[in-house]
């Protein structure tokens, strides 16, 4: 069945994928019963009594919004700096020739050997902002640079034509060319941002965040707790992304109706 | 001012799209460029928008000049409504009533706000077209302005391009000689190099 046909067929929606995600906590509750050893499989019932058991603790709230605001500190700022790098990459090829080994050295370096040699430099309480940064910075970078130079010509030409400034440029021809590629960018790279800062997190131990949480939970083997953090990093992955998604669609109707 | 085309070629490749072509079109008037496909009709407009340069050859008239522009293709922004388009290059003078007058004007009084991307072809047609005459400008280079219109449209598209651009220098190619009488202008015959160009109806044209 091809991709068309999928999409178009009685796969599509919502309430196969929900049906799905119950099968694969099927899966997980059968396999913790067969295992029976809560120490290496906590059953998701567990899992779910301790993550509520954690949000009615002061010091949950506090972890979440440390590594929330570091982790989003870092992915904005790569997301502005790596669009303007990307622009400015795809003007200038001096500037996407200097960026390369750069950038190339970020996507192919494992994020471990980053962390710890970051570690030297930064504290460890600011250690996720930049990790993430350096995660998100490349795959903003490429898209931007990739959706600007595949440009339509013939519209920039009818811009040189009417001598349409670059604000307007940008406007009309540059931001409405970029909507996929930025769209898809932001899904990948905040995803990245979260796993990259969260590991940083473990590594460099800053106190009071996600990270220490998870370190404290493998330390003293409670996997409840492990799983549990874990479910909360999914989820404010899933749910920062599902509202800058939202938020950028909305920007986009908004310019559009300009 | 008159525009003036002396020896004008270009080449892509292998291939010469225009050899030694010459022409005087007077300023003011609507001249009408006509010839078989292929024989630099829209390569000579490209030179004429500055688009790209000719390989040798000289252009005199156009310098300092404001051109607006209708090309063979729509090149309108897709996600936009038809008003936004058409203001897109009128800076201030462009105004949304101005937009709406001139788009009603060519019967898209019903299709204003959707992005153009939901029109037909001959409906975007007419926004490229008010998007030309609402610039505004001394020379209109118009690379076939009524293609894909049904014949009603056409003869109230060309009367609205008469009626705007007055005193303006009009080069309009077309492939239609009812497209020529509709605009009421001099006609140029462009032909292949092999067997030179001539012009008629008060342009003057020579090479090829």
């Amino acid at each position: 069945m091809g991709r068309k046909e999928w999409e178009k067929g009685k796969w599509a929606g919502k309430a196969p994928r929900l049906l799905s995600a119950l099968l694969a906590l099927a899966v997980w509750q059968v396999g913790a019963l067969l295992l029976n050893q809560p120490i290496l499989l906590a059953p998701p019932g567990e899992v779910l009594a301790r993550l509520v058991a954690l949000c009615f603790t002061g010091g949950f709230w506090l972890a979440v919004g440390f590594s929330f605001t570091r982790i989003l500190t870092g992915f904005f700022a790569a997301l502005l700096i790596g669009t303007v790098l990307g622009i400015a990459g795809s003007r200038l090829p001096l500037i996407d020739i200097l960026l390369w080994p750069y950038i190339a050295a970020i996507k192919s370096a494992p994020v471990a050997s980053f962390i710890i040699l970051c570690l030297i430099w930064l504290s460890a309480a600011n250690l996720s902002i930049f990790i993430a940064f350096l995660m998100v910075l490349p795959v903003i970078y490429n898209n931007v640079r990739q959706g600007i130079l595949g440009t339509d010509p013939q519209l920039l030409e009818m811009a040189a034509v009417f001598r349409l400034g670059f604000g307007r440029r940008l406007l009309f021809i540059y931001l409405p060319q970029l909507k996929p590629y930025v769209v898809s960018a932001c899904g990948a790279a905040l995803g990245m941002s979260w796993k990259a800062g969260v590991a940083a997190e473990v590594i460099g131990i800053p106190t009071g965040s996600i990270g220490e949480r998870l370190y404290e939970a493998k330390v003293h083997l409670l996997i409840p707790d492990l799983f549990a953090w874990t479910a909360v990093v999914i989820l404010a992955s899933v749910l920062f992304e599902k509202l800058l998604l939202a938020a950028l669609r909305k920007a986009y109707d908004r310019l559009e109706k300009i | 001012m008159d525009i003036t085309v002396t020896d004008l070629s270009k080449a892509y490749g292998e291939k010469t799209v225009l050899r030694s072509f010459s022409a005087v079109f007077p300023g003011g008037q609507t001249v009408c460029v006509m010839g078989d496909s292929g024989v630099g009709k829209t390569t000579l407009l490209h030179i004429l928008m500055g688009l790209f340069p000719a390989d040798s050859g000289s252009i005199r008239g156009l310098e300092n000049r404001r051109i607006s522009a209708v090309f063979q293709e729509d090149r309108l922004c897709e996600s936009f409504s038809a008003v936004t388009n058409v203001r897109l290059p009128g800076g201030q003078g462009a105004s949304r009533e101005r937009a709406i007058a001139h788009l009603s004007a060519l019967g898209l009084a019903n299709s204003l706000s959707q992005p153009v991307r939901e029109l037909s072809g001959g409906m975007r047609r007419r926004v490229a077209v008010a998007r030309a005459i609402l610039a505004g400008g001394e020379v209109f280079l118009l690379d076939e302005p009524l293609n894909g219109l049904d014949e009603q449209s056409k003869a109230t598209t060309a009367a609205y391009i008469l009626e705007h651009t007055k005193g303006a220098g009009v080069i309009m190619v077309t492939h239609s000689r009812a497209e020529v009488e509709l605009m009421n202008g001099s006609l140029l015959l462009m032909r292949d190099a092999g067997g030179g160009v001539y012009g008629a109806g008060g342009v003057s044209a020579s090479g090829a």
